[in-house]
């Protein structure tokens, strides 16, 4: 009894702890510093976002009831250029997680080499729980609370978790209404008809495509020989697969909510997606061909594959599963697939990550096109948007892997030198004002 | 928080656990509750508090262990090793390694993080705390022995002792060379401390 009450005592007192995020990533930059010979006075710029902004939105629910929700805008950095990140509408969106993912934009832009700082922004509310019509209110409200931050040239933001392109058809317009003039270049993200790129909703799974070539050719390895697992058939997955087809790679495993499924032979991914577009709750549920048999998700992180795509969510590769990976790539298509324990234990094995930083950007790319694309006013063919963006994800593929060699780290970890040491170069550049 | 980029990611260390285990530790030691060990702690006594980072450091040293070969073994020295602790002291520990990672470092760095913060949960007067281990990473092949057959690290005074050690790459730490006495008495003198 006495055994029972003292075991639960500070678990009791801990069941909340909350680690927080911004404190995770100052500690991933400290790491970085080890590696790294950034002044002190610059790294001190680095470890701080400049600007932050905690705004209250009132909204008229639709009973005619007033709501006060809490918003978020950080601009982490604009050293490099326009500060650029998501606005996620979330319950449990917090400053601190939004400053530290501000943090992480102004970290993966550089990565890639796109004109842009870092920035994000939130707003605490359950979306679930609200209409159609507040949502918009609510969109609206905050873009005004917003306002005197973002714009074209100062912090573009973005969809993120809960927020869609029609949310930022709402921002757009509101920025019109209030600025008085068209701006489409003040969001990403948009419809087609109000100036979204083409190509924008393909460009994660091609971005995760390209770097996924990249790898193996690096690794001498021919894309025609490789069996490929994809983790998550929604916008990232399936594109990466469908593409990856397309290049003579054999996809030999498939997953989703509904389940996953193997077929040693290798999927028609053509006919896959005929299936899942017509299927009620567009899943892989219930798809059959021959030679295709059902196993669980766990199995198909673990199948007989060369490279596994996790395109889902994160946490999915972890310590009591790594060991069990036999792929000799893994690709991370989904934001954090694997945890901090994975990450050794697939390091152990001599298994090459390309990291999410890198191998998911081909959204953030598109969305630097799709920015200039609207200050132009000239919209580009969709193959003009795919090459540029091949090229783009092709050398900052070449840059990680360099690095990564000449200082004998992990790709993650070059990744994130490469952002940082690039921020860190301009901050310096620019120097202290006044 | 959802779609969480690698560089915000927490480990899996289940860290209430961590503390619990060696809240109890300290319980069974000094015959006490466990209410009764965490107002020691909030109190700062300073025999509780080296217990309760001695205890600490083991679980630390059990759950790096179950991690794979990554890691040979795991010391600790410093206050946790006296009676003297203090509720802002950190707890000194050598993680032996084959060979030196950014991923070991990367994944200490983290698991301090997710301490230092469940340490600051319990305890307010630790609220100003920013890092709980202070940890260093030595390659087996940097550890020496001194004359008294003491594993020794570099920049390290005292003698470390030794929490967990790997079965399989034992040949390779620098144990394996002191004699069959010495490394028996080395590992009963953790047995004792332990008490798990």
């Amino acid at each position: 009894m006495a055994t029972r009450n003292i075991a639960s005592t500070a678990s009791n007192q801990l069941a909340a702890t909350h680690i927080n995020p911004y404190e995770m990533m100052l500690e991933q930059l400290d790491l970085v510093r080890e590696y790294t010979d950034i002044p002190e006075g610059i790294w001190r710029i680095l470890r701080q976002p400049e600007r932050t902004l905690e705004v209250g939105v009132p909204v008229v629910r639709d009973d005619g009831e007033i709501e006060v929700f809490t918003g978020y805008r950080v601009q982490y950095s604009s050293v490099r250029g326009p500060c650029k990140g998501g606005i996620r509408f979330h319950p449990g969106v917090t400053l601190d997680e939004v400053k530290a993912l501000a943090g992480w934009m102004a970290w993966k832009c550089a990565v890639v080499d796109v004109p842009y700082g870092g920035g994000k922004g939130g707003v605490v509310c359950d979306p679930s729980s609200l209409t159609r019509r507040e949502i918009e209110r609510l969109t609206r409200r905050y873009t005004a609370m917003i306002y005197p931050l973002i714009g074209t040239r100062r912090d573009i933001p973005a969809p993120d978790v809960n927020t869609s392109a029609e949310v930022m058809n709402w921002i757009v317009d509101t920025a019109g209404v209030l600025s008085g003039e068209a701006v489409p270049g003040i969001v990403t993200g948009k419809s087609l008809e109000l100036g979204g790129a083409a190509g924008r909703r393909e460009a994660t799974g091609r971005g995760v495509m390209l770097s996924t070539l990249g790898a193996l050719e690096r690794l001498g390895i021919d894309v025609a020989s490789v069996r490929v697992a994809i983790q998550g058939f929604g916008n990232v997955g399936s594109v990466a697969a469908q593409l990856l087809a397309q290049q003579g790679a054999h996809i030999v495993g498939l997953s989703d909510v509904s389940g996953a499924l193997h077929c040693p032979s290798g999927f028609k991914i053509d006919d896959v997606l005929r299936y899942v577009e017509s299927s009620p709750g567009h899943l892989l549920a219930g798809y059959n061909a021959t030679g295709v048999e059902s196993i669980t998700g766990d199995e198909l992180l673990t199948l007989d594959v060369d490279v596994l795509i996790p395109a889902a969510l994160e946490a999915q590769i972890t310590a009591a599963n790594a060991g069990s990976v036999r792929a000799s790539l893994i690709v991370e298509g989904a934001n954090g697939p694997t945890t901090p324990e994975a990450d050794l234990i697939l390091g152990e094995r001599g298994a090459v990550i390309v990291p999410d930083i890198l191998a998911n950007a081909g959204g953030v790319v598109c969305s630097y096109f799709e920015w200039v694309q609207n200050i132009q006013c000239f919209p580009w063919e969709e193959q003009q948007t795919n090459q540029r963006l091949g090229r783009i994800l092709q050398r900052a593929l070449d840059q990680v892997w360099t690095l990564a060699n000449e200082r004998s780290v992990s790709l993650r970890l070059a990744a994130f030198i490469l952002g940082v040491e690039r921020v860190a170069a301009a901050a310096q550049m620019r120097g202290v004002f006044p | 928080m959802i779609g969480t980029p690698s560089a915000l990611l927490a480990c899996e260390a289940s860290l209430p656990s961590l503390f619990d285990r060696a809240v109890t530790h300290c319980a069974r030691r000094r015959g006490e509750t466990s209410p009764e060990i965490l107002r020691r702690l909030r109190a700062g006594d300073p025999e509780t508090h080296s217990t309760f980072r001695y205890a600490l450091a083991k679980g630390i040293g059990e759950y790096l262990g179950g991690l794979g070969i990554s890691f040979h073994a795991v010391y600790v020295h410093g206050s946790a090793m006296g009676d003297a602790a203090s509720p802002c002291s950190d707890i000194d520990i050598v993680v032996v390694v084959g060979h030196r990672r950014d991923e070991i470092e990367r994944l200490l760095g983290l698991l301090d993080v997710g301490l230092v913060t469940c340490f600051r949960m319990l305890l307010p007067q630790a609220k100003a705390m920013r890092s709980l281990l202070d940890v260093r990473i030595v390659e087996s092949g940097e550890a020496t022995t001194d004359g008294q057959s003491m594993t020794c690290f570099p920049g390290i005074a005292s003698h470390p002792v030794c929490l967990w050690r790997a079965e399989a790459s034992a040949r390779a730490t620098p144990e394996r060379l002191l004699p069959r006495r010495r490394q028996s008495a080395l590992m009963n003198s953790c047995r004792i401390r332990d008490g798990w």
